[in-house]
């Protein structure tokens, strides 16, 4: 990440991405303020607890930010979306990701109820995204507007709202699980 | 756009599941219970959709998207995959308790299904548990679908979605053919494929055994 920094900031001659990416560090959070304070490109954030989401968390504009949730959750307790992610790229390994809420319709907020990304390049690997709900459609997770986005080992099951949306993305899903999803606003039991 | 429909659903993208399940889902009084489609690319291959529910459709719906705007034709290519046990729910119908294909929409393109290696088994429509006709797939009006037994050994589908066999020496020397993508590559610097493979090897290029057929001299 260095060298490439460095090179970067030679051939561009932009002093902000050499020291944003210098920068760049491996973060251990235990809450929400932690988390948000650690969403910056190049970062890698290592979940440390489980975090108990007061709003949702949202990343914009942000390059190469990997989340590692060391099998710990993120819980929106069911008041918001869990995730809301926009013009960014990232990677979300061995993550939980439960009881998001999207309130909304089709132009609203109604979309992606655990992780709602739009216009990014995000991997998820060896996660679970789970018992959320989104009134228009994707409880669990949304890709939308020109979003890449690769799933592998990963479990979308028990989400109220359908599973998956994907609107006009590039998806590609491999070894992957979509359970026990439903149109209800309920989201069903599911045992994992 | 439509919210709430399949546990999948892809509108208008680009998809491609491998070695995926989705199983167990339920959409009451929509379609797509497994998976939605429309006017999106989608390739499933050794995918399991099962134990599905919906109102018609109960495991894959498929349709084109059209309008004065814009007009997407749905591709979907099912290579050796399970379709069984889904169930379409509304009675007294065949309403494709696998797979169902809607017809064609004025505007819009043909939605074109090819299954090659696939299995439709025990796939249920309305409150009869038989299996007749309807009750595993449903093809509408105007809509294309093929079934297909997989290419036959020192074949590959090379067709894009569409079942088109071709022996693997088509691709020729230097251009391996790629299983999965149905397609010839090709060959990063300083490796090489003979005609007929499927994969590149490091190193520089063998000889031929004649100019007129590039089959490599590995001998």
């Amino acid at each position: 990440m260095l060298l490439r920094s460095l090179s970067a900031a030679v051939v561009c001659g932009v002093s902000l991405l050499l020291t944003r990416d210098v920068d760049a560090q491996l973060v251990f959070v235990t809450d929400q303020d932690e988390f948000t304070a650690a969403i910056v490109s190049g970062n890698t954030i290592e979940l440390a607890a489980n975090l108990l989401l007061k709003s949702e968390l949202v990343i914009s504009h942000v390059e190469h930010l990997t989340v590692r949730g060391n099998g710990y959750m993120v819980n929106a307790q069911n008041t918001s979306r869990c995730f809301s992610i926009s013009h960014s790229s990232l990677h979300f390994q061995d993550i939980t990701v439960e009881n998001g809420l999207a309130r909304g319709d089709d132009d609203g907020g109604g979309f992606g109820g655990g992780m709602l990304v739009t216009n990014s390049n995000i991997t998820i690997s060896g996660s679970y995204i789970s018992n959320s709900i989104a009134t228009a459609g994707g409880g669990g997770l949304a890709l939308m507007k020109f979003s890449t986005a690769n799933l592998l080992r990963t479990s979308i099951a028990g989400n109220a709202g359908g599973g998956v949306y994907i609107d006009i993305s590039h998806v590609n899903m491999t070894s992957s699980n979509i359970l026990y999803n439903t149109n209800s606003q309920v989201c069903p039991l599911v045992l994992k | 756009m439509r919210g709430q429909v399949g546990s999948l659903m892809c509108d208008m993208c680009w998809c491609g599941l491998f070695a995926c399940v989705i199983s167990l889902s339920n959409l009451h009084r929509k379609v797509g219970g497994g998976v939605m489609i429309v006017g999106a690319n989608v390739t499933m291959q050794d995918t399991i959709v099962s134990g599905n529910q919906a109102a018609m459709g109960g495991g894959i719906w498929v349709e084109s998207y059209g309008s004065f705007a814009s007009n997407l034709a749905a591709a979907v290519a099912l290579l050796n995959c399970e379709i069984t046990d889904n169930r379409a729910e509304v009675p007294g119908k065949t309403n494709g308790g696998g797979l169902y294909i809607n017809q064609t929409w004025v505007g819009a393109s043909e939605p074109s299904v090819a299954a090659v290696g696939c299995s439709f088994e025990d796939n249920k429509s309305g409150e009869v548990a038989d299996l007749a006709v309807g009750n595993d797939v449903v093809v509408g009006r105007g809509a294309n679908f093929g079934v297909f037994s997989a290419c036959p050994e020192e074949q590959f589908n090379a067709g894009s979605g569409l079942l088109l066999c071709e022996p693997l020496e088509a691709c020729g020397e230097g251009s391996p053919a790629n299983l999965q993508a149905g397609a010839c590559g090709d060959c990063p610097a300083d490796s090489y494929s003979c005609c007929g493979a499927t994969s590149c090897v490091a190193g520089a290029q063998p000889d031929c055994t004649s100019v007129e057929d590039h089959i490599c001299n590995l001998v």
